[in-house]
């Protein structure tokens, strides 16, 4: 049996809402307050999931031991647990819950904070790291019911997964995290980390979840979104069971993001992967809608990130035996991996890129990226174009410039890793401010000055090497390609191009070359940098 | 896609100057014929799920 201390119950951190424009009818269940320690024998599929999760099969539990099994890999040894049904939040689902359910019905709502390097401290002597996660559980039971009725997470705030003595998983490429506050115990920890819920089948479905944790994760600029809020914003008596395509667009939008709908059915999956991957190196979001056995029934999972594997042999493969007259590299090809959070099954998922052009139960149906600005122009157009610019003017720039990567660059044919990325124009600036080249040359602030006339955003279509993209993760420059208006106006579709020692920008109806300082590769743009990579 | 993928210009010249190494004016990047219907068949999209009505969620659940 695991030690047991009793604690008192807190009020916990999160949430702010105030208003309830529900009766409450339901009865709060008292939840349990107790510190246990968990290494072993310690056991969470026993001591946990089968303990706490009170409503019965079919009841899905499955996310709960993900963030179990997560939580044991990153070495906890301490659970905290929590009654939670004090927190406005949280009573305001559940008032919604009860609502659906006839009212009358009686809920717990427990915390379970997860802790490594706790069990023998003072949690108030813990750093912020020491909290792998909290998530806030809801036993439910309907009126008159013996049993549970439904039990789900209401919502976990979770650190991204990382071992001990590390900051990041090794080629893992998450979308920036957000800030959360978690109160255990009285003590407030500062988490840099993802959103995680699960739907209750009652008053929300998997579109809501998956809203919530990308909505909730930015940081919305109109609060925390809740179930009901959606809900509302719909106002269609079947929205708890389910959204439409716009809907989701809707609700995003509702918040102050703009939604970029890429519809894929009928789309090559090669051409899709390309684009979601161009949406997570760009650091964003998004929503990959799949279809089920049930048409026009589909599931939704949410994508945060992705994993790079630069030893991948298709990549360079497929050129040299099968499609010898490809123009490019797509740096997709190289992303092996979606990290993605799955309602129905837990957070911090991998999605192997290929599965999605191999399996067809698991073909795209619709990618929702949730962006600031929605490009007019997509990323594969804005891919191609570059090509087309650097296969057209390279050869055209010999003996302008300096240094032997432009001589390189300028002398030969070359089939470049091209990577797009959806880029702000204070965002590419410092970018470039920081590059530093594999010989330490860097821009000056007159090179940087020379950029100050470009749009707000556009597309950035890094060009690299396979050799130095895969053992340097550098690139030899950029081509700026408008993200912007028409699609197809050529005239005014290139800004700009960098390449070693020198600037090439669009002037009126010409294009004018100025040397730059970088004369040499230089990294790649990563949204969330990290140094865990091979 | 076609081999001259740019169209040459007879306005492209190069100078040099005491500032610059060198100094080179070139034509605007313009896609051949062939190159911009590649562009567009990029551009355009694929079926759209609002016209087939899809339900993200609907009775959808696992266990």
């Amino acid at each position: 049996m695991p030690m047991m201390a009793t604690i008192a119950a807190s009020s916990l951190g999160r949430g702010t809402r105030q208003d309830s424009r529900l009766t409450r009818t339901w009865s709060r269940l008292s939840a349990p307050a107790q510190k246990l320690p968990c290494t072993a024998p310690f056991s969470f599929f026993f001591d946990v999931v089968e303990a706490y999760w009170r409503a019965p099969k079919p009841s899905n539990s499955l996310p709960l031991h993900r963030i179990c099994t997560l939580a044991r890999k990153q070495g906890v040894d301490l659970l905290v647990l929590e009654d939670a049904a004090g927190r406005e939040d949280v009573a305001l689902e559940l008032d919604a819950l009860d609502a659906a359910s006839g009212g009358g019905g009686e809920a717990q709502a427990i915390a379970l904070s997860f802790l490594r390097d706790a069990a023998s401290s003072d949690l108030s002597a813990l750093p912020a790291s020491s909290l792998i996660g909290q998530v806030v559980l809801i036993n439910y039971r309907e009126r008159g019911s013996e049993t549970f009725t439904t039990t789900y997470i209401f919502e976990a705030i979770l650190r991204p997964p990382l071992l001990p003595g590390s900051d990041h998983l090794l080629n893992n490429y998450l979308s920036p995290p957000g800030a959360f506050r978690c109160v255990v115990d009285g003590v407030t920890f500062n988490v840099r980390g993802f959103y995680f819920c699960q739907q209750n089948e009652k008053t929300n479905a998997c579109a809501h979840a998956c809203l919530r944790m990308l909505l909730n994760q930015l940081a919305p600029r109109q609060g925390v979104i809740t179930n009901e809020q959606i809900n509302a914003q719909i106002n269609r008596p079947d929205a708890a069971s389910g959204l439409q395509v716009p809907d989701l667009v809707a609700v995003v939008e509702q918040l102050g993001f703009e939604a970029e709908k890429i519809p894929c059915v009928g789309m090559d999956s090669q051409k899709y992967l390309q684009q979601v991957a161009s949406v997570v190196e760009s650091g964003d979001r998004a929503l990959l809608i799949i279809p089920t056995k049930k048409a026009p029934e589909c599931h939704v999972v949410a994508v945060i990130g992705h994993t790079r594997n630069t030893d991948e042999w298709h990549p360079e493969a497929i050129p040299a035996y099968g499609h010898p007259t490809a123009e490019f590299f797509a740096s997709a090809m190289w992303i092996d991996h979606l990290v993605i959070h799955d309602d129905n099954l837990g957070p911090y998922y991998t999605l192997a890129s290929r599965t999605l052009e191999s399996e067809s139960c698991l073909r795209a149906d619709t990618i929702i990226a949730i962006r600031d600005k929605r490009p007019d122009v997509p990323p594969d157009y804005a891919q191609n174009f570059a090509a087309i610019v650097l296969r057209g003017k390279l050869p055209k720039l010999d003996g302008v410039g300096s240094g032997k990567w432009m001589d390189h660059l300028t002398r030969n044919e070359h089939r470049f890793v091209l990577r797009p990325v959806l880029m702000k124009r204070a965002a590419y600036l410092e970018h470039l401010a920081s590059a530093e080249g594999h010989d330490h040359t860097k821009l000056s602030t007159a090179d940087l000055e020379r950029f100050a006339a470009l749009p707000d955003q556009f597309w950035m279509v890094e060009f690299s090497l396979p050799a130095l993209y895969t053992g340097n993760r550098s690139k030899l420059g950029e081509v700026l390609i408008s993200s912007q208006g028409k699609v197809g106006d050529f005239l005014t579709g290139f800004h700009a191009m960098r390449l070693p020692s020198l600037i090439v920008l669009r002037e009126g109806d010409l294009l004018e070359t100025y040397d730059s300082g970088l004369v040499s590769h230089s990294p790649i743009f990563r949204a969330a940098p990290h140094d865990n990579e091979w | 896609m076609a081999d001259d993928p740019v169209k040459s210009s007879d306005n492209e010249r190069e100078e040099r100057s005491s500032t610059q190494l060198s100094k080179k004016t070139l034509s605007l990047p313009i896609p051949t014929e062939e190159q911009q219907k590649y562009l567009m068949m990029l551009a355009r999209d694929a079926d759209d799920g609002n016209d087939r009505g899809i339900i993200v969620g609907k009775r959808h659940k696992t266990g």
